[in-house]
């Protein structure tokens, strides 16, 4: 039978208990020469018993509670309007991550603070995976693929300095009495609670802030430093010209979320992001004017570059650690 | 390409304020009354789950969501309660034996789905005729017999019943294929 002819008021009244005999008899019969009316029966009691407890969604006052959490959510702009001079591969990095190449005077600086001899010193290295390093203090750093973290054995007793090579993402817990510091190339990036990432490369730092507040400062001159607040990034440029600007890219992270998402994004600064991710010195060599709107989740380079050729007509080459784009 | 795979986890990491307001609407009610199982009160389960959209929202471009939203805010939201629990000290016995967990438990995975129901029952309801809405609610809500809404709304009995019939026809049309 047809689930909206049947006999609603009889049901009712069965579920209510407020069925006649003949009506309870009638309705039994009915059931009986429908194989899957019992089924049926089940599935509209179910209904009407939990229309009853339904009954508590009255008390959440949805568009209130709205507006109360809308109105604590600081939303990020995109800036769009600075742009500042950085690697091409780096350029579109942005929120809270530190990237640091090269052990410089921050590795001199962090290991030489107190007798040499008697210090241990720990070292992570992700060599193949994005790798989470759990420090003394509760603070979580993740390290991109290729990365490595060095800090001694009385880290979280007489300091809290850690050296990054490469890039990471640092959740570092506040209340600490200690600041907590991490020596990137020429640069050190101080906090005493937040979340935050690093990316360095050519002597350009970026320091992008997710939460809380960061200072970046050359390693030599903390009279010359800046405050990185929530949802900004940070810059040291090759010469240690400090520079700050609004706003958090989407794909910063995309190396721990393995997730990639373009819209309507110029396929030049897609192909930044891609080449970033996949770890690669890019190189276009041709005038690339499309945009791109897709996702990509978790998908090796070749199937990405395979969809780019399709939609954009584009010749890749991926040969040793490049990423060359051609017409 | 997965242009339209996990969209609502594609909407989150994009910061469109529209498309978090959407989510919001999707599951706050539900995930309030899911805490309010934990921590016994509505007001703390507010909080919890505000604090937690908060959060979620400003930490949408570090987060790793491997599962299905839904499945994500239900863990997240749990692991919230039992922080505050711990948080205040609660040592009650059924406290000690919850933790931190990255899979919910088969009770709380039947009582997701019974708050699902019950949520999609409530928004069908709250789009109902508003004056078959309103006897529905007077039955359901209010426990009230239907001669008590009758005479209360100056109506025949029969058409109160009609009404309420009317209304359940819609429930079962509009939860056809829904898991119950």
């Amino acid at each position: 039978m047809d689930v909206l002819k049947m006999p609603y008021k009889a049901i009712i009244k069965m579920l209510e208990n407020k069925a006649k005999n003949i009506e309870y008899q009638t309705y039994m019969n009915q059931i009986n020469n429908e194989s899957n009316r019992t089924d049926e029966q089940a599935r509209i009691r179910k209904i009407w018993n939990e229309s009853e407890n339904a009954r508590k969604f009255e008390q959440i006052n949805l568009a209130g509670d709205w507006k109360t959490v809308r109105s604590r959510m600081r939303v990020t702009m995109s800036a769009g309007s600075e742009q500042i001079a950085f690697p091409m591969v780096l350029s579109r990095i942005a929120a809270v991550l530190i990237i640091a190449v090269g052990l410089g005077y921050g590795f001199y600086k962090v290991l030489t603070s107190q007798k040499f001899q008697t210090v241990k010193i720990y070292t992570y290295r992700a060599d193949r995976n994005v790798e989470e390093v759990y420090m003394p203090d509760g603070s979580v750093i993740n390290l991109n693929v290729g990365s490595s973290l060095v800090y001694r054995d009385d880290f979280n007793r007489s300091s809290r300095d850690v050296i990054l090579e490469g890039e990471g993402l640092f959740d570092v817990v506040p209340g600490h009495t200690l600041p907590f510091r991490v020596y990137t190339g020429e640069s050190v990036v101080e906090v005493t609670g937040t979340t935050f990432s690093i990316y360095e490369k050519d002597g350009v730092v970026k320091v992008s802030v997710i939460d809380g507040t960061v200072t970046l400062s050359p390693v030599d001159n903390s009279n010359s430093q800046i405050q990185i607040s929530k949802n900004q990034s940070g810059y040291m440029l090759a010469n240690k010209e400090l520079k700050i600007r609004d706003g958090i890219d989407v794909n910063n992270l995309s190396w721990k979320t393995r997730l990639l998402i373009f819209d309507e994004t110029p396929l030049d600064s897609a192909l930044v992001d891609i080449a970033h991710y996949f770890r690669k010195n890019l190189s276009i060599e041709a005038e690339v004017t499309e945009k791109v709107t897709a996702e990509f989740e978790n998908q090796p380079l070749s199937e990405i570059l395979d969809e780019l050729e399709q939609v954009a007509g584009l010749v890749f080459d991926t040969t040793g650690g490049s990423l060359s784009v051609r017409r | 390409m997965k242009n339209y795979k996990n969209k609502e986890i594609s909407s989150l990491k994009s910061g469109d304020i529209a498309a978090y307001e959407s989510l919001f609407r999707q599951y706050y009610a539900a995930l309030v009354l899911f805490a309010v199982k934990y921590v016994s009160d509505i007001d703390i389960a507010r909080e919890i789950v505000q604090d937690f959209f908060v959060r979620l929202y400003e930490k949408r471009l570090t987060i790793s969501i491997d599962v299905s939203i839904k499945s994500y805010l239900y863990r997240s939201v749990y692991n919230s309660c039992i922080n505050y629990l711990n948080q205040r000290n609660i040592h009650e016995k059924h406290v000690n034996n919850m933790r931190i967990e990255n899979e919910l438990d088969e009770d709380a995975e039947k009582e997701i789905m019974t708050l699902d129901l019950q949520h999609k029952i409530y928004a069908i309801i709250e789009e109902l005729p508003v004056k078959c809405r309103q006897i529905f609610k007077m039955n359901r809500f209010e426990g009230l017999k239907n001669e008590e809404i009758a005479q209360m709304l100056n109506l025949s009995k029969r058409t109160v019943e009609t009404q309420i019939s009317k209304a359940l026809k819609i429930l079962r049309k509009r939860l056809a294929g829904f898991e119950i």
